[in-house]
């Protein structure tokens, strides 16, 4: 089997080598090898002492340290460490490479990764495949935060399509074959045609890492967004509010807006702007600085830690960013790579960086949401506050009724509009704490209001749900003596102990206890303590649903060794649920 | 193509680029130059520079707040409905849409008012607080005040635009003309708007209309509206429509043109022009003519008549790096036009059929042409609305036209 694969792996080397000649020299070898290994046993962990030996034998030329590294003796763990770093530091290998295309680089590239590859070649078997996976991730959030990100996309793939091919081909080999499917609009017959491969969507951690570089390059305008929201609703940019208010209530009184506004802001942002950058209204207008004086609604309204300047990128400026950055692209283009390093670059890779943080900010954010709507939900519906669980049930069932019935007689456009109005106004920063103490006026007053209210409250609701009453059993078993009717307590328990159980089978004692003060009721049950302990004197009636074939005395079953009574006992179910 | 590329390098630092001439920017300080008397006024003026400057700036919206003019546009636009009533039916609306109507107007009006006062007001404070303005400074507002102004003109002065745009029909539009087929034709638009929309809406759509005029978006959407054919046939409409020589027949034919052109033949004796006429013939020719003369009488002292006919062959450019088309625009002058002086002294362009299509027709009595072909002339090209712009193709020309020169006599 060695000696075929060998000759297998030196004629595709020779083949490959010549493709690849002079770039890869020393990486080849000990990712060939790799993928020997792999294609030789694949899935199999018990294989891999074995193939490592093998490997370890025949690159002895590539690498020392990761010849010492992959010796016999390795421990699951430690192999899992070996890959996770290894991974790591080819991502990183990689990244130099990236940085400087020239060839002093590569030569320390080339130096490096055979011990990265050999490490790899080692990660074989499922168990692995999450270490890698979690590797890949980082190795990509590793590539997005230190790369300056101006580089044309097509050089990734042209630079070294090996390495990530052989990625994705690892990964493909420790991942399952056929993942569960989402659903998708179309039938899955013909998103199967779509694909290149014919075959069903694979996980590769190139098209992942690649889709997260440039989705974190392209989150900033959605950041954007969100800041512009959040400057609108802090009144950081009142003149924006209170544009955006006007546009609401235009929306409110006539809902055509919806789709108005979006083509108007397409129209007279995107179009009308190019339109004049390209064709110049020629108006002779002076730029000038003009800052003496100001605006009442700004002067009034403005809260917010940043200086006077007038409109915030709420309608232009994001818009003229875009407009420019369209342009500028042009001119850029041609002087890009006359000046690889410039501070464009830097601006940019520091642009990426933000980006990832707002994204770890977010979805750190939106888990912090599911889960408050999550425990919200829980405590909502499982009754552990009785009380307050029927108040909600009774004030949503009140609410729904009202509503119903209110809403023919609502003027929609006037409520939502004022009710945004006020809203805002009430969210404003300098007014907020003048409103709050307007309605806090008369607060002793009511707060004494509603303690009375509340003391009234108390026999307003009535919990007298019967409890669910259920009965338990434990067979108390007796051990013959020696003498006929010498019979030794054994044990409570609560299997029968007949002859087929299996523990008796086994000759190990049934599981159980020895004091009847042990036994404790099911969980959420309570034993009635109105009820004693009670043995059950029908015993045919248990053994005959039982299927027992065995003689009965008045109280017990009898078998050769032991015999045993059912004591049942009544159990309430408590009102706390169980958790 | 390293070398190549550095090469190309090299031949572009040789060259040398021109720069703009700018009519503002640093210029030499006035303050010498600059009578006292004449700096006091500006200095005085200054504050009410800035605010006319400001005011202007707002109705060109031109700050980078596009959201200030627009509740200041909000706020004016509430004031309007409160008093002046949009609906045609008053009595349909409820009294508290009435009252509620009312009160904003109100509110608004109050808001711009103070609005106003407080910019006054912080920009008299904020003057004081600051180093009074350098003589050159004050000049820059007043230029910056005066281009604005400028701007303003050009962009109100629809007159100017429409004579422009009707130059592709005529040559010459007098003023009273093109006063009155606006005059009938906006009288009859606005009546009918008049009767669907209420007075108050209709004066409130003018009064935004007019203050958001001169934003640069109003300003590209009437150019880029002004691309359409179907906007521009419907503006020339009412020129079209009010003559009735265009109802009748598109091009006239040959001996239309004769009779509208026969004023401007010349009469020569024919005695010495005979020569000149039969030098050029063929045999066959020469045979006709000369049996044309046997058939008159006493020839030898009558006159001959001769007119030339001068008919411009029109092309227009329809796309920047489109080829040249013979289509033309539905209003103005056809592929082949005739320049017919009017009694007056004025001259229209009328359509015509092409010289091919006139070379075909039969002439009309006793008319023979001079010569056999078209003498044709080189091309000249002009802009949109065939103002001249010189004998070369440019990316200003949008039309050229070119001569083709005929003559006839006549027995």
């Amino acid at each position: 089997m060695s000696e075929s694969s060998t000759s297998r792996r030196s004629a595709s080397k020779d083949a490959v080598k010549s493709y690849f000649a002079g770039k890869y020299n020393k990486v080849l070898d000990s990712i060939l090898e790799a993928e020997a290994a792999i294609s030789r046993s694949p899935n199999v962990a018990e294989d891999l002492s074995e193939s490592s030996a093998s490997g370890n034998s025949e690159m002895s030329h590539s690498s020392l340290a990761a010849s010492s590294a992959t010796s016999q003796g390795i421990s699951k763990k430690e192999l899992l460490q070996q890959i996770a770093g290894s991974l790591l530091s080819t991502s990183i290998e990689r990244l130099k490479t990236t940085h400087s295309p020239d060839g002093s680089s590569m030569l320390e590239y080339s130096e490096e990764v055979p011990y990265d590859e050999q490490e790899c070649y080692d990660c074989d078997g499922p168990f692995k495949c999450p270490a890698h996976l979690g590797e890949a991730a980082a190795y990509y959030d590793d590539d997005i935060d230190a790369e300056p990100a101006l580089e044309p996309i097509s050089s990734n793939t042209e630079r070294d399509p090996f390495i990530d091919v052989f990625l994705d081909k690892l990964i493909s080999r420790l991942v399952p074959e056929k993942l569960p499917e989402r659903e998708h609009f179309s039938s899955s017959a013909t998103i199967e045609h779509d694909l290149d491969t014919g075959r069903v969507p694979v996980f590769s951690a190139t098209v992942l890492g690649g889709n997260f570089k440039k989705l974190s390059k392209k989150m900033g305008s959605i950041f954007e967004l969100q800041d512009s929201i959040v400057r609108l609703l802090t009144w950081r940019n009142p003149t924006g509010t209170v544009t955006s208010l006007i546009i609401f209530t235009l929306i409110c009184f006539n809902p055509m807006y919806l789709v108005i506004l979006p083509i108007f802001r397409f129209i007279y942002s995107i179009i009308v702007p190019g339109y004049v950058l390209r064709h110049p209204l020629q108006r002779s207008i002076y730029p000038l600085k003009r800052n003496h004086g100001s605006s009442l609604l700004y002067d009034v309204c403005y809260e917010g830690k940043n200086e006077y300047t007038y409109g915030q990128q709420f309608f232009s400026k994001s818009f003229m960013d875009t407009l420019e950055s369209r342009n500028q692209e042009k001119d850029e283009i041609s002087e890009l790579d006359k000046r690889p390093e410039n501070t464009r670059e830097l601006k940019h890779g520091m642009k990426v960086l933000i980006n990832l943080r707002d994204m770890q900010d977010m979805t750190s954010g939106t888990l912090h949401v599911i889960d408050t709507i999550n425990n919200f939900l829980r405590k909502a519906s499982s009754f552990q506050n009785e009380v307050l669980s029927t108040k909600r049930f009774f004030t949503g069932f009140l609410s729904i009724a009202v509503l119903k019935i209110l809403s023919p007689f609502v003027n929609w456009s006037y409520m939502f509009s004022i009710s945004a109005w006020c809203l805002l106004i009430y969210m404003h920063p300098r007014a907020h704490p003048k409103i709050i103490k307007f309605f806090q006026s008369g607060k002793v007053e009511r707060e004494y209001k509603n303690l009375k209210r509340k003391e009234n409250q108390t026999y307003n609701m009535i919990f007298d749900e019967k409890p669910e009453i259920r009965y338990i059993e434990i067979f108390e078993i007796y051990k013959k003596g020696l003498l006929p009717n010498d019979w030794k307590f054994f044990r409570f328990s609560s299997s029968i102990f007949d002859p087929l159980d299996s523990y008796r089978r086994a000759q190990q004692v049934p599981p159980g206890t020895d004091s009847l003060q042990d036994v404790m009721p099911p969980l959420g049950w309570i034993f009635d303590p109105n009820f004693e302990w009670r043995i059950d004197a029908d015993v045919e009636t248990w053994v005959t649903e039982r299927g027992l074939n065995l003689p009965t005395t008045k109280e017990f079953l009898l078998d050769p060794m032991f015999k045993r009574r059912r004591l049942i006992h009544r159990v309430i179910k408590s009102s706390k649920p169980v958790t | 193509m390293d070398t190549n590329s550095k090469a190309s390098v090299l031949s572009e630092n040789k060259k040398f680029k021109a720069r703009f001439i700018h009519n503002h920017g640093q210029k030499p300080s006035f303050i010498q130059i600059t009578p006292p008397m004449i700096s006091s006024v500006l200095f005085h003026a200054y504050p009410l520079l800035i605010i006319i400057d400001n005011a202007l700036a707002n109705i060109m919206w031109l700050s980078d707040d596009k959201c200030l003019p627009f509740i200041y546009l909000t706020s004016i636009w509430l004031i309007i409905s409160s008093f002046i009533p949009t609906e045609i039916n008053a009595s349909q609306v409820s009294p508290f849409n009435k009252l509620l109507s009312l009160w904003l107007g109100f509110i608004s009006g109050i808001f711009l008012f103070l609005s106003f006062m407080y910019y006054v007001i912080s920009l008299v404070t904020s003057l004081r607080e600051a180093e009074p303005p350098t003589l050159d400074e004050i000049v820059v507002l007043l230029e910056s005040v005066l281009g604005k102004l400028e701007v303003l003109r050009d962009e109100l002065n629809v007159w100017k635009k429409l004579k422009t745009s009707f130059n592709g029909v005529n040559k010459k539009c007098s003023d009273k003309r093109l006063f009155l087929r606006l005059f009938l034709f906006g009288t009859i638009f606005q009546t009918i708007i008049i009767r669907y929309i209420s007075v108050g809406a209709y004066v409130r759509f003018f009064i935004i209309s007019a203050l958001v005029y001169h934003s640069t978006s109003f300003q590209a959407t009437l150019r880029l509206f002004w691309r359409f054919t179907l906007v521009r046939s419907f503006y020339h409409m009412g020129i079209k429509n009010f003559k009735i020589s265009n109802w009748l027949s598109n091009c006239l034919r040959m001996y239309q043109i004769i009779i509208l052109t026969e004023n401007s033949s010349i009469i020569v004796p024919l005695k010495e022009f005979l020569p000149i006429l039969l030098q050029n013939k063929k045999d066959e020719d020469h045979i006709k003519i000369l049996q044309l003369l046997n058939e008159q009488r006493n020839f030898e002292d009558r006159g001959l008549k001769i007119l030339e006919i001068e008919v411009h062959e029109n092309q227009r450019k329809w796309r920047r790096n489109k080829h040249w088309s013979t289509l033309l625009l539905p209003y103005e002058r056809q592929n082949f036009s005739i320049e017919i002086k009017n009694a007056d002294g004025s001259s229209t362009m009328r359509s015509c059929l092409s010289t091919h299509d006139l070379d075909k027709e039969e002439l009309p009595n006793d008319w023979h042409w001079i010569i056999n072909d078209w003498d044709g002339a080189d091309w000249v090209y002009s802009d949109s609305s065939w103002k001249e712009t010189g004998r070369y193709d440019s990316l200003e020309s949008f039309t050229r036209s070119r001569r083709w020169r005929r003559r006839l006599f006549h027995l």
